[in-house]
């Protein structure tokens, strides 16, 4: 059976998620297919934009854009168009309840881990925001007995080793778990849904009310709510009279979930249809014009019809790209991806070194479209967006979801342009 | 410490088993290790108690003291040892030729083999070729060679006997033609020191020649590189070989949650030589095809390799021409009073090897005292209340697993979990929890993450570290158990170890996962920026 | 679709989880990864199970999230299969599990009689003794099975193209006006309608309570019909999309060997009336004042997102003029057949729909609207709201205009 709509975005990623409200602004119809929810479920919510630059520290991403190399994405898009697609982000995040906020300096902020680490990154939740740590000098650290990931001394330790934080009086604030206890996991996802009830709201202040008598900050991991975590955040800062900052953490992603939340309550405003559990494996092309899009799923195989076509699958994590031994290709139009026939040129012997594999992906032009080695591009209909366009290594750099909204933001407005 | 009757040199199973039986028989002895134990040999290689049939045709000699050995670790390592039986399997690619003079060697050593029916076994093993000619079982098992080391060291400590890891031997004091003691380097914290003994055992495996060039000795010990693969999964419930002379890859090994496929059979050129080359990874894959079709739709958990002390002695030789048979040396012949070595040999008769060795160090030491290692367990079954009691605190796949790991120290264990508000599992792969890890984390010769992964298998699981790590660093933090380098510096250590054995192996889903490693880990918690930024 | 290499896919990433709706309202539930694969390494050790996995709902929200299409709901049922086999399933287990075959023998006695010794404080009491919450509403048995109303009605003569009905057990017995309506509409496209006799329950119910024999004893029966129909080349069509889920998906991995041909014959009843609609057999005609201004709020089913086919049934609302429809968005509705029926689990099942039942009181609509026979039951206890099946809503429109 095949359907038929004016654009297709595959995946539902950030740059997914994106691209589908981006081309939804120009009035087109819009469908999105995805398989599995994408990586926000499992990410920290912030957006970097890059954090360093051949492993340099950067200060102020924006300036520091021009020095990338041609094909990085940022390149592509131009630094103009990352600033547009982050104050666009922001403004939709806004209206969506969710204050994502930039550095007073717009400069980097500098979160901090679960792990004590200190971490780049551009545009965070303000409950994410460290610069309190500037004036105020004490803070207690904040975590639940039980919450596996989560550890008060560790924090501290790790804090202590950092110029910054050295002379830093911290104090550890083990809390009682407010959940059940299994062998399940307890992660601040758990507790952030119990702090969403009412009940679980009044429970955080009673818990938190001594520590905030002593200090003035406390630094928790991300527990203020799924749904509501501006109003717990303000709530709690508020009568507790303290700060509250939020530390980065591992999967499950709570602040990712409050941005995913945010992005899709505005594509069910926005009457953007989601097909779930549809896994798009081909594309029927005609010559260099894309028609439709194969997907598989348990309900059988199903052609979707659009005029453009966005791709969002993710790289190899996501599955946009697939790796057998000594070979890369896009999954989807099966585009190959040039890789070294010897696996063992793919990684470096460091695990934090400078990775061919982490920077396979399409190569596109600063439309967006895919194209060969000589330039040509292969399909006129058909962009890249996310993790799926190579070129760039995001763990490193630290420029995760910034490439994703840049690059999706852009993607959906061309195509609703043509 | 300044003086021990005996020092031995080697923490792999042959020096461990010799420091249990020297210790059981009242001998006071030390044992040195250059990293922590079971490092070499002892830990890199399938994993398999061979039955002996696998040598039966060759050496026959060494196929009867395997099948023996097999019997009596079976009895004495109940915990250590997975008795799974093993099938040998004609496939359309061997030689049938082979088939009767195999089968009645195997009767000529006393390996019980049984012919079944082709069905049969395709019924009992459903992802086994279709294509097989014939199936024998054997009493083969599957052992853990982390697991039987460590309880051989607890049972030697429970007798006095002392294990000293990250202690590299840099020199051995002579004096008159005769060994007077040792110079060690504490590899962590860089102190020295020195250890006078009246005899020094030399047990370090595939090192053992090194230890012999101190004191200018040139002995033929061959280090032979193995390559093995192991799968996240276990796809077969028995161990599988090949019904032809023994070769590459003809070994599939199954391990609580995982499957090992070995071996290759390389000249290296030196004992650490660890690193995994891909061609050997896809040539095992190639091979083991034959048994195993759909062998390239399974993930590759990790590629590790290992180097057998091949002896050549006098007659030469490589690789699988040199006999698994082992050789004692003592050097007196070699005109050096109190040394003696020990080369050669395999895992599946450590403890042979151990007895033997020991008859001839109380032979020089002029003492009398029977070997009992053969008799006594390593450990004492954990009772049924107990079991009952621990699953309270372990999930139902873990509890079994924890006993046999933690052994003697189970019971300890189980209060301490019981003692938590919770235990919750800080490895979720390979199900370890919290109470265990922070047992081991206490344990005196713990000095790394790796050291904790080594006894508990936190890490070796299906995530490879990105979750358990932090995991456990942190609860360590909690309870005031730090390692001797900062956590980012730990943590990175770690992770690094287990980055070597995943990227000879970078595609299909092990790709994602390194690529899920690097998120967390760079992406998401900066542990490569901090590694420059932090002071430490 | 599971396949061995499934439980290799998984990187661990806690994606399913975060979207597990019962691990988010109890730490009962271990949860889907710790009990499928990573649980699932350490099956062939044969070391017993975790008595949480009778809390897994198979609501499939693991699968529908999972990046890596790992089958997590697959393993865990799989496990729950093996784990029946050596620990027999309750009473009460047995009692949701064989609801059609209560409801033939139901069908002796007068509905309103069987209906009342369900529902009445005694019976009740009695339930609740066996572990049937008292809370929950149990479906109520149609004074009229789909079978007798059927064989009442008259379909035109001169209808030349033939279609097979395959009903479900929920339709058959609890809600045959959903049928009828269907069948009314293929009627009207100029469809003749089959309702063989030989079709029974897909075995869904069966399998999720731990009764696999019985449920392969029934996959036997419907796949042996279903194969006559493949034969003649006449299309088979359901409406209930967990029917088709266990056809399509589930039967291929519970009975490999029976699935092999035939099961993914069914055919989404939905989609073929939005065809019979764009090859003009259905016309709809403008303007159509019948629904002029009436809300209608939707709701996805699971097992319908899990089918990873989009929404027909939306789209079949959305092609009735006049009609405001949305979507509720609000994932599940917590009562996964006959989960939340249960009495360990009601609260949990309720918990879970929570979200759902504010999201539809919220939208203000006449109605709401939805696939699963059971989710109806569940939207309707959890917000008093009337709800349909699509293919109703659809019929009453048409009929209406025809006046």
């Amino acid at each position: 059976m095949s359907k038929k709509t004016d654009i297709i975005v595959v995946g539902s990623g950030l740059a997914g998620l994106t691209a589908a409200l981006s081309a939804r602004a120009s009035g087109r119809q819009v469908l999105l297919i995805t398989h599995g929810v994408g990586s926000l479920a499992v990410s920290s919510g912030c957006i970097d934009v890059l954090g360093y630059h051949n492993g340099c520290p950067v200060q102020d991403p924006i300036a520091d854009l021009p020095q990338l190399n041609p094909e990085h994405p940022y390149s592509l898009a131009g630094a103009e168009r990352v600033e547009k697609a982050i104050d666009w982000l922001q403004s939709l995040c806004l209206a969506g309840g969710l204050n994502m906020q930039k550095n007073l300096s717009r400069r980097n902020h500098e979160l901090i881990t679960v792990m004590g680490t200190l971490k780049p990154s551009y545009l965070c939740p303000e409950s994410f925001c460290t610069e309190c740590f500037a004036k105020a000098r004490r803070a207690a650290v904040v975590s639940f007995e039980n919450m596996k990931d989560v550890h008060p001394l560790l924090i501290i330790d790790q804090l202590h080793r950092y110029a910054r934080f050295a002379d830093m009086e911290f104090m550890e604030a083990m809390l009682p778990c407010p959940i059940d206890q299994s062998h399940r996991n307890v992660t601040p996802l758990d507790v952030a849904r119990f702090v969403d009830t009412p009940e679980g709201l009044e429970w955080l202040r009673l818990s938190l009310e001594p520590y905030a008598k002593l200090y003035p900050i406390l630094l928790m991991p991300p527990v203020l709510g799924v749904k509501n975590s501006q109003k717990v955040w303000g709530t709690l800062c508020d009568v507790l009279k303290v700060r509250i900052v939020e530390m980065v953490s591992i999967p499950p992603g709570v602040a990712g979930l409050r941005l995913r939340e945010v992005l899709r309550n505005a594509l069910n405003e926005a009457g953007i249809t989601m097909i779930e559990n549809a896994l798009a494996v081909r594309a029927v092309a005609d010559d260099k014009k894309c028609l439709s899009v194969v997907t598989s799923g348990a309900g059988g195989e199903h052609s979707w019809e659009a005029s453009q076509f966005i791709i969002a699958t993710g790289g190899i994590l996501g599955g946009g790209v697939a790796t057998s031994p000594g070979k890369a290709w896009e999954t989807i139009f099966n585009i190959p991806i040039k890789a070294p026939e010897n696996p063992q040129e793919w990684s470096s012997t460091e695990i934090f070194g400078r990775s061919f594999f982490s920077q396979m992906g399409v190569r596109v032009n600063a439309d967006l479209k895919a194209i060969d080695d000589s330039g040509a591009v292969l399909y006129e209909n058909v962009r890249f967006a996310g993790r799926t366009i190579g070129g760039y290594d995001y763990a490193s750099e630290k420029s995760g979801h910034g490439t994703a909204l840049v690059t999706g933001m852009l993607a959906g407005e061309l195509a609703g342009k043509e | 410490m300044d003086h021990a009757t005996v020092v031995i040199i080697g923490g792999g199973a042959t020096g461990i088993g010799i420091l249990r039986d020297l210790s059981m028989r009242g001998i006071q002895a030390v044992l040195l290790e250059q990293g922590c134990i079971a490092a070499g040999a002892s830990s890199r290689y399938h994993g398999l108690l061979h039955s002996g049939a696998r040598y039966a045709v060759k050496d026959n000699d060494a196929a009867r003291e395997c099948i023996e050995e097999n019997m009596v670790l079976r009895r004495i390592g109940s915990q250590c040892v997975e008795v799974s039986e093993g099938f040998f399997v004609l496939t359309d690619q061997d030689d049938p030729a082979f088939e009767r003079p195999w089968v009645e060697a195997c009767a000529k050593a006393g390996i019980k083999t049984e012919q079944i029916d082709v069905k049969e076994a395709l019924r009992l093993e459903p992802n086994l070729s279709r294509s097989v000619k014939a199936v024998y079982r054997v009493p083969d098992s599957s052992v853990d060679g982390f697991r039987l080391i460590w309880h051989n060291a607890l049972s030697a400590r429970r007798y006095g006997g002392e294990m000293l890891t990250h202690h590299q031997v840099f020199a051995i004091e002579q004096e008159g033609g005769r060994v007077k003691g040792v110079h060690v380097l504490n590899t962590v914290t860089g102190q020295k020191s020195y250890i006078s003994c009246n005899l020094l055992v030399n047990a370090a495996g595939s090192w053992s020649g090194n230890v012999a060039k101190m004191v200018g000795l040139d002995v033929a010990v061959q280090p032979d590189r193995g390559t093995l693969v192991a799968f996240n999964h276990r796809f077969t419930s028995r161990i599988l070989n090949r019904l032809h002379k023994s070769s590459d890859g003809d070994i599939f090994v199954p391990h609580g949650s995982i499957t090992i496929l070995g071996t290759t059979s390389f000249h290296a050129d030196r004992p650490d030589a660890h690193d995994v080359p891909t061609e050997d990874i896809l040539k095992l894959l190639d091979i083991g095809e034959a048994l195993i079709p759909d062998i390239r739709t399974y993930r590759i958990l990790r590629a590790f390799a290992g180097t057998r002390p091949l002896y050549a002695g006098k007659s030469g030789g490589q690789g699988r021409e040199v006999s698994r048979g082992f050789h004692i040396a003592d050097h007196q012949e070699d005109g050096l009073e109190g040394m003696v070595s020990i080369f050669g040999g395999k895992f599946t008769t450590y403890r042979l090897m151990a007895e033997k060795l020991s008859d001839l160090v109380c032979k020089k030491l002029g003492v009398h005292a029977a070997c009992r290692t053969a008799e006594e367990p390593l450990i004492e079954e954990p009772s049924a209340e107990l079991l009952e009691k621990a699953k309270k605190y372990f999930p139902v796949h873990g509890v079994t697993l924890a006993a046999n790991r933690l052994g003697a120290a189970f019971p300890i264990v189980v209060e301490k979990a019981a003692a938590l508000s919770s235990n919750p599992l800080l490895c979720e792969c390979e199900m370890v929890s919290r109470a265990e890890i922070e047992y081991v984390a206490s344990d005196p010769s713990t000095t790394s993450m790796n050291d904790i992964r080594i006894r508990t298998r936190m890490g070796m699981g299906t995530c490879q570290g990105t979750f358990c790590s932090l995991r456990t660093i942190g609860a360590l933090s909690e309870c005031r158990i730090p390692f001797p380098t900062p956590p980012t510096e730990s943590l990175h250590h770690f992770l690094q170890e287990r980055w070597k054995g995943l990227r000879p192996a970078i595609w299909g889903i092990q790709a994602k996962e390194m690529e899920l490693g690097r998120s967390v880990y760079a992406a998401t918690l900066n542990i490569d920026g901090a590694l420059n930024e932090q002071k430490n | 679709m599971l396949s061995k290499t499934d439980t290799d896919k998984c990187v661990a990433c806690s994606t399913c989880v975060v979207q597990c709706p019962v691990a988010e309202v109890t730490t009962k539930f271990l949860g889907p990864r710790m009990l499928g694969p990573a649980s699932e390494r350490f099956r062939l050790l044969n070391d017993g199970e975790d008595s949480s996995l009778t809390y897994c709902a198979n609501c499939k929200n693991c699968d529908i999230s999972c990046p890596q299409g790992v089958g997590v709901s697959n393993i865990n049922m799989l496990a729950r299969a093996a784990y029946a086999k050596k620990h027999r399933p309750s009473f009460r287990d047995w009692i949701l599990a064989h609801g059609e075959l209560e409801s033939r023998l139901a069908g002796i006695f007068p509905a309103a009689l069987a209906n009342f010794g369900m529902a009445n404080p005694i019976s009740k009491c009695i339930l609740d003794k066996i572990g049937i919450s008292k809370k929950a509403d149990l479906p109520r048995f149609a004074s009229k099975q789909l079978a007798a109303a059927f064989k009442a009605y008259k379909q035109p003569e001169q209808l030349s193209k033939k279609v097979v009905f395959f009903p479900g057990c929920f339709i058959k017995a609890y809600a045959p006006q959903t049928g009828m309506d269907f069948v009314w509409l293929l009627n009207k496209a100029g469809y003749r309608v089959e309702l063989p006799d030989a079709f029974c329950c897909c075995g869904t119910p069966l399998y999720t309570n731990g009764f696999a024999d019985d449920a392969r004893k029934n996959a036997e029966k419907n796949l042996a019909e279903m194969r006559k129909w493949k034969e003649q080349g006449i299309k088979v069509l359901a409406l209930c999309p967990s029917c088709e889920l266990m056809f399509k998906e589930e039967l291929p991995v519970f009975f490999p060997d029976l699935a092999h041909d035939g099961a993914s014959y069914l055919e989404n009843g939905e989609e073929f009336v939005l065809g019979c609609i764009s090859r003009g057999e259905l016309v709809i005609d403008a303007p159509g004042n019948a629904m002029k201004d009436k809300k209608i709020i939707y709701h996805a089913p699971c097992h319908l997102r899990a089918l990873g086919s989009g929404m027909p049934g939306l789209d079949m609302l959305g092609s009735i003029p006049g009609l405001k429809v949305s979507s509720a968005s609000a994932g599940c509705c917590g009562i996964s057949g006959s989960y939340g029926f249960k009495k360990e689990k009601y609260d949990i099942s309720m918990a879970i729909g929570s979200k759902l039942f504010q999201s539809i009181k919220n939208s203000n609509a006449d109605l709401a609207a939805t696939e699963c026979g059971t989710c109806k039951v569940q939207i309707m206890h959890g917000t008093a709201m009337p709800c349909e099946h699509p293919v109703s809503i659809l019929k009453h429109y048409l009929e209406k205009e025809q006046q």
